[in-house]
């Protein structure tokens, strides 16, 4: 037992017999600490340094005060919607993550199999390079990488269903496919539009430096919905670790279950990815660390999950602005230099472990 | 009216394709009873029992589970009625053997989180009467296949169907876990459940079962009482001259494969 402990779930046997998974009291703790540090840190750090205590009291005033100092505006008009969105597209990416995972039941799933991330990318290139943002405005690409999202998941989605049932490994197939077509394009199109390559490059690396407000409010909706419903969707996740089939013969509707985890995650995803661009690895390897740390039960995986994968873009954003001060790092730079050799230490963790 | 039908299958017939698996099937059996439905490989048993669970759909008759048209109920209604296990479920990711059987309250409990006394009552049984209540905290990935094999008959059992569909319960088991099944199948019968069970192993099903269903290409051949075995069917069904002995001891009949029977028209060697 006292192994489960440090795994960060314990086994509770109380007045009824049976057995309930709870996360520990310290696991909790630490979750809650390290949420409020990566905010706080999100908050302070930056091109200019702002301490806590002024933090707290420019959240006090409200946002609306005039004759307030540089600080009070820096921390209302850039870092307070930077640091949220990145906690809300984390939390989705996360959770996303985890349901694709468990949908597919293959760890190498994330929330852009199914082809999301490069049809977003396709959208916004394609504003880009007809210049959509003179004629549209600052709404052009979130609306244009939206939409190619879309565009492409229906492609993926449509290929693999038929009679009403939806294959798997077609939809990991054709969303390799569909994916991996989508990218040609892109390159195409930036062999024949030079003088815009550094801005694509930007885009289709992911960052946060486009965050405002009104980002915030549009994709905040579909987070939450999104969430909501990948969610309530637990207990089927958890059938479908055995198989569709299985799960069919524990009363699931396993087709019903597929279009809607399907749905949600896609658009979850993709509402993020329109602003910020395809941000990678938080949706791959947040479920793996959270699956390692409390088991997979998927009721408990999608909470601690979000929660997680919040954490974890708050501070990568964090060193994306910080670690060379004038210049900005593509925040999908930094989760892969940091993700991949912690990802490769957990794996080998785990082997000698012996599982 | 006599003992109600739990499960009545009529003249369903089932094709892949333009393969024909099940031709016509007829087969009515009441409840609380254990059969047994045996024959060669690719006699479309398996297909079968996924027709009676609901899985698959027969392009042409129907399939009644206590009364009730089982392809058109909803999921959840008709996991409370009928279950199927198979062998080869594996769990992809590491589930303990409490979550595992757990899984058979999903078509019983209605919100996300809640676990029901009656829930963990439910599973604390199906747990103890499979014998794995000492593997409850254990990954279910890190069981032997035996023990996986009881992971999902428990799982069944928690889910308290009025009928259980088995596709070989005691492959891959030795000898005292085969019986171990058996008894555990038998018990289930004696609550009043009805079971339905693919079995290679003619002699097991001879011990246990009530009625044995011997499938041909699809088709009925034999439905017979365990008194009725004879090496003419064995022959039929199978194509292996056999003799049946008798245990001098007690009641245990067996049937003891001699040679591969000549194919018609061949002569012998």
């Amino acid at each position: 037992m006292g192994a489960r402990q440090a795994r960060g779930y314990i086994v509770v046997r109380g007045s009824q017999r049976g057995v309930r998974r709870k996360l520990s009291p310290l696991f909790v703790a630490v979750s809650g600490a390290l949420l409020i540090l990566s905010v706080s840190l999100g908050l302070s750090l930056g091109s200019v340094s702002i301490p806590l205590k002024d933090i707290i009291a420019s959240l006090l005033a409200g946002p609306g005060v005039e004759e307030s100092g540089t600080e009070h505006i820096i921390l209302w008009t850039l870092r307070f919607p930077r640091v949220l969105l990145a906690l809300v597209e984390g939390a989705s990416l996360g959770v996303a993550g985890a349901a694709m995972q468990g949908l597919f039941r293959n760890p190498m799933a994330d929330p852009y199999v199914l082809g999301v991330s490069s049809g977003a990318s396709l959208g916004a290139v394609l504003g880009i390079v007809f210049g959509a943002g003179r004629a549209l405005g600052l709404w052009a690409l979130p609306v244009l990488a939206f939409a190619g999202a879309f565009a492409s998941t229906g492609i993926v989605y449509v290929l693999s269903t038929k009679n009403g049932r939806t294959d798997t490994w077609t939809l990991l197939l054709s969303g390799i496919a569909v994916s991996s077509l989508v990218s040609a394009l892109i390159a195409f199109l930036m062999v024949f539009s030079r003088q815009r390559v550094e801005e694509i490059v930007f885009w289709t690396m992911g960052g946060l430096s486009r965050a405002s407000w009104k980002a915030l409010a549009s994709a905040i909706p579909y987070a939450f919905a999104g969430v909501g419903v990948l969610w309530s969707q637990s207990k089927a996740l958890n059938a479908f670790s055995f198989g569709e089939e299985a799960a069919f013969h524990m009363g699931v509707s396993v087709e019903a279950v597929k279009r809607r985890i399907l749905r949600a995650s896609s658009l979850t995803t993709a509402s993020c990815v329109a602003f910020t661009g395809p941000i990678g690895f938080i949706g791959l390897i947040v479920p793996h660390v959270v699956r390692l740390l409390i088991g997979p039960d998927h009721r408990w995986l999608m909470p601690v999950s979000a929660l997680a994968g919040g954490i974890a873009l708050v501070l990568a954003d964090l060193l994306a602005r910080t670690i060379v001060p004038p210049l900005e790092i593509p925040v999908g730079v930094i989760t892969s230099l940091f993700g991949a050799p912690f990802f490769l230490y957990l794996l080998v963790k785990v082997r000698k472990r012996g599982m | 009216m006599e003992a109600c039908l739990d499960i009545a299958v009529n003249s369903a017939s089932f094709a892949y394709g333009e393969d024909t698996v099940l031709d016509n099937i007829k087969l009515e059996i009441p409840k609380g009873t254990f059969s047994a439905l045996l024959g060669p490989n690719g006699a479309g048993k398996s297909t079968l029992l996924k027709v009676i669970s609901g899985y698959l759909e027969p392009q042409q008759g129907e399939v009644l589970v206590c009364n009730k048209r089982v392809h058109s109920m909803g999921d959840r209604d008709r996991s409370r009625l009928i279950t199927y296990v198979a062998p080869e479920y594996r769990s992809s990711f590491e589930f303990t053997v409490e979550e595992a059987v757990m899984m058979g309250r999903i078509a019983h409990s209605g919100s996300i989180m809640a676990q029901s006394p009656l829930d963990l009552e439910a599973a604390e049984r199906a747990m103890l009467a499979t014998k794995i209540i000492h593997l409850r905290d254990r990954p279910v990935t890190s069981l032997s296949s035996g023990e996986q094999q009881r992971v999902q008959i428990a799982r069944a059992i928690c889910q308290e169907p009025s009928v259980l569909l088995l596709d070989e319960p005691t492959a891959h088991l030795d000898m005292n876990f085969e019986l171990e099944v058996m008894e555990i199948l038998r018990q289930l019968v004696k609550q009043g459940r009805t079971v339905l069970a693919i079995f290679h192993d003619v002699n097991l099903a001879l011990r246990y079962a009530s009625t044995l269903f011997f499938m041909k290409q699809g088709k009925f051949v034999e439905s017979i009482h365990p008194d009725g075995i004879s090496p003419e069917i064995i022959e039929k069904v199978y194509g292996v001259e056999a003799r049946i002995l008798e245990d001098p001891a007690g009641k245990i009949r067996c049937v003891v494969p001699y040679s591969i029977a000549r194919p018609p028209g061949l002569p012998r060697a």
